[in-house]
């Protein structure tokens, strides 16, 4: 049986414990309860919501320094034991025996209470309970909680990093001004350094190319270089565009079933707005941030929520961004210093798309420089100008649509331009029918596919590329006319594999003027 | 002292219980409440009808514990001499004549005064002056009163005409104020059938000695209490105080004095005893509780309002006892 001190301490442990539940259990009722009229008045609109993080902190912080301050109060032992005694039916020994110790009474009483108290059993939890009230205090506290986490889970899980819950209340068109800030707020929290670096290299390997053109100008692997390049800025380009606005539901859904039928799906709508409007609100958000920015450090919170207000009439974006940034921060400093983040970051954009158009330029005057004089006619033009070949007539759109039609099949978007000569998303395959000359060059083709095959560490997926390269139906005269059979080409590939197998040295250089030779074609 | 002695005390005093037992038929805590006042040595004032054996119970207790027992029945003529003693004139074997203090009865150990309310205020105020001072003094000299000492008063309530009934600062001197009840059917049966209808205490056998007894109420005098006991005894006390803030609403409408602090003395010695005679080691809540009436029911005055209404005082004890919470903060 434990001692008569190791009861008592555990019995004060106890007793902390229950002080400091008891005293969580009050600040918690108290706090939790302000939260839920908080968090109505926040959905009503009444005042502005708070954030999940907000008030689960606020109430923990609360819960737990109450509960501290409980633990910490002083213990009054006598008083403890003595209740101790009366729960546990203990004939009062506990508090007597403590007594006994301290020196008040007979001390030769003292062994024969502690021989007695050897025989008693003592449950602390039972000694000690926590009072009925407390423990309904506890459930109510835990209704509340759910209460609580209820109203909040009502709120979209993007109002945890920006402001909530205004949206609710607001109109169909302010929704879609706070999710155009929203969208535009995440496509800026993606790094553009990344981006930079990569511009770079970019330029570096554009300079490698030219400067190998320069000494060949015929020079197949610079060239195939630049063709690499030039697809991979134009993924860099569309990655480094504005998110497309939201399509107003209303309007996606239009006056029916046949409307969506005619006008295709919100998506294809989206695709098809103009990316020169977004560039030009990405500069009219970047100009009037600039004015609010610089406006605001001498405002106060009214006059700053007035200046919003007036900027909604000219740009509701920028003043939705804003205001929920105010939201966020509530603080004018803070404020400003989230602003002037944003402002760096779509400056720094803004830098990159020029920097990536001059470099686009450039390629496309090294492209033409270096481009081999087109003897056949009819044939395709330049991979970059695809889109002209489209308005040229209905024959040729016909072949063309053939073309499209089995890219579609591999699932490969060719490269495009849009209305504005900006490229759209592409994924750096091409496709291109069989140059007679190229083929006329090859060895024979079936030897070096026995040869390649069983090549050691290729990964199937590499095989399959060099498989549907070698099975093409190859013709046996050059001179007769071709099929249109499309062969699928990844540039990057190529290159990689050409310098991972091992390819027999006779070999290479034919394999690699052969794609070389497929990438000229359209 | 061991706890060998301290038990051999204990079964002494439980044996004694039995013994008076064999005797007094019922009355179980009437007995404890006796052995309480013996074991604080102090007086008690047993209240109830003739014929309940209140004599016979104090005669009992006085054989089985070896004392010497004294009986004063209280008359109107009765003189405080003859309670106390007088000088009378002796003539020694030289022929020569002097005053020689002839003992009154109350040199005893036990005494029962018999229908004390009978005596006229003189010869009662005699008698409580030596049941306080335990000493008497006569023409100038002063005469102790041997250990143990202790008076058992009887009172008669019903046959109030002729008496004189003592006043509350002299009844407030009396320890416990123990009230004898009827005895039920069973045990009047078993009256008859033991004692065959003659009172008779020869076959009581002693088994205490007087050392025993002063062993035993030096002992029970430093019996372990705690502190929050002494609390709570003091509270039950203060509570019957009408202008008290913890008193309850019969002690505020009916109480014209509460007990006193004499009371709250009787309460945490009468619990003491209570433990001793439970074979307890330290004083409980429960033994505060157990002599609460006795040491209370005498104390209370009620004001005209409480006499008129006929509110009974253990009525308003009930509700101080009801009202105040051992564990309750002060």
């Amino acid at each position: 049986m434990p001692s008569f001190e190791a009861i008592r301490a555990s019995l004060e442990r106890r007793q902390r414990l229950v002080h400091g539940l008891e005293l969580a259990s009050w600040a918690l009722l108290g706090s939790l309860g302000a939260t839920v009229l908080m968090l109505v008045g926040g959905a009503v609109g009444i005042w502005k919501a708070v954030p999940f993080f907000a008030w689960m902190l606020g109430n923990l912080c609360i819960g737990a320094g109450a509960f501290v301050i409980g633990w910490l109060r002083p213990v009054n032992t006598v008083e403890l034991l003595f209740r101790a005694d009366r729960q546990l039916r203990s004939q009062e020994r506990l508090v007597t025996l403590y007594e006994l110790k301290l020196g008040y009474g007979p001390k030769e009483f003292l062994p024969l209470l502690e021989r007695q108290l050897e025989q008693l059993p003592v449950n602390v939890a039972y000694a000690l309970p926590l009072s009925l009230w407390v423990r309904r205090c506890w459930i109510v506290i835990a209704l509340l909680a759910v209460v609580c986490l209820g109203m909040t889970s009502l709120v979209p899980l993007s109002s945890v990093f920006v402001h909530p819950e205004t949206s609710r209340s607001q109109t169909a068109s302010s929704d879609l001004e706070s999710q155009r800030a929203f969208q535009l707020l995440e496509w800026l929290r993606t790094p553009s350094t990344e981006l930079t670096h990569k511009l770079s290299s970019m330029r570096e390997r554009l300079e490698r190319a030219r400067a190998a053109l320069a000494l060949d100008p015929s020079d197949p692997r610079a060239r195939a270089t630049l063709q690499h390049l030039h697809a991979e800025l134009i993924q860099e380009q569309q990655r480094l565009a504005p998110p497309p606005p939201p399509i107003e539901e209303d309007q996606s859904k239009g006056s029916g079933p046949e409307a969506s039928l005619v006008e295709g799906s919100p998506h294809e709508l989206r695709s098809s707005q103009p990316r020169g409007s977004e560039t030009q609100e990405l500069a009219q958000l970047l100009q009037s941030l600039r004015s609010v920015s610089e406006t605001a450090p001498h405002l106060s919170p009214e006059e700053l929520q007035k200046l919003l207000e007036k900027l909604r009439e000219t740009n509701p974006t920028a003043a939705t961004l804003a205001e929920q940034l105010w939201q966020l921060t509530q603080n004018p400093e803070e404020f400003r210093e989230r602003l002037e983040e944003i402002l760096r970051e779509l400056e720094a954009r803004q830098a990159l798309r020029e920097h990536l158009e001059h470099l686009q330029r450039e390629l496309e005057s090294v492209l033409a420089q270096t481009e081999p004089p087109v003897g056949r006619e009819g044939s395709p033009e330049d991979p970059l100008n695809t889109t002209t070949s489209r308005e040229e007539g209905p024959s040729q759109a016909r072949s063309e649509g053939q073309r499209s039609s089995a890219s579609e099949t591999h699932g490969v978007q060719s490269l495009e331009s849009s209305e504005e000569g900006e490229p759209s998303a592409g994924t750096g395959r091409g496709t291109a029918p069989l140059d007679p000359e190229a083929i006329s060059d090859l060895p024979d083709l079936s030897q070096w596919r026995e040869r390649a095959l069983p090549v050691p560490g290729a990964r199937s997926e590499d095989l399959e590329i060099l498989f549907e390269i070698v099975t093409m139906e190859l013709p046996q005269d050059a001179e007769s006319s071709l099929s249109p059979v499309l062969v699928q080409i990844d540039y990057a590939k190529v290159e990689a594999l050409l310098d991972l197998f091992e390819i027999p040295e006779e070999l290479r250089d034919a394999v690699r003027r052969y794609f070389l030779s497929l990438s000229n074609q359209p | 002292m061991t706890e060998k002695r301290i038990r051999f005390l204990q079964e002494k005093f439980h044996e004694l219980i039995e013994e008076i037992r064999s005797v007094i038929i019922g009355h179980e805590e009437v007995i404890k409440q006796v052995l309480i006042g013996l074991l604080c040595g102090q007086h008690l004032l047993l209240e109830g009808v003739p014929g309940l054996g209140k004599t016979l119970l104090v005669r009992t207790l006085g054989k089985a514990l070896g004392l010497k027992f004294a009986r004063i029945q209280f008359t109107p003529d009765l003189m405080p001499a003859d309670i106390i003693g007088t000088r009378i004139l002796v003539e020694d074997e030289t022929g020569r004549r002097h005053f020689e203090f002839a003992r009154g009865p109350i040199f005893a150990h036990l005494i029962l005064a018999d229908e004390i309310n009978r005596a006229t205020p003189k010869t009662q105020s005699a008698l409580l002056e030596a049941m306080q001072e335990r000493s008497i003094t006569v023409s100038g000299e002063t005469y102790q009163l041997e250990e143990p000492f202790m008076v058992l008063a009887t009172q008669n309530p019903i046959e109030m005409e002729g008496t004189y009934p003592l006043p509350e600062a002299q009844i407030d001197r009396f320890f416990f104020k123990i009230m004898l009840r009827y005895p039920s059917l069973g045990e009047l049966e078993e009256i008859l059938r033991r004692h065959g209808g003659v009172q008779e205490a020869r076959a009581v056998r002693q088994v205490l000695t007087r050392e025993e007894l002063l062993e035993a109420q030096r002992l029970v005098a430093q019996w372990p209490t705690a502190s929050p006991l002494r609390r709570y005894a003091a509270r039950l006390v203060y509570a019957t105080q009408p202008a008290s803030e913890d008193a309850p609403e019969l002690v505020k409408k009916y109480v014209e004095y509460g007990a006193s602090p004499r009371a709250a003395l009787a309460l945490i010695w009468g619990a003491k005893a209570h433990a001793f005679l439970s074979g307890e080691l330290n004083t409980r809540v429960a033994d505060i509780q157990a002599v609460f009436y006795p040491s209370l029911i005498h104390r209370i005055i009620r004001n005209f309002r409480g006499e008129a209404e006929g509110i009974p005082v253990d009525q308003i004890l009930r509700q101080v006892y009801e009202h105040i919470q051992p564990t309750e903060a002060r």
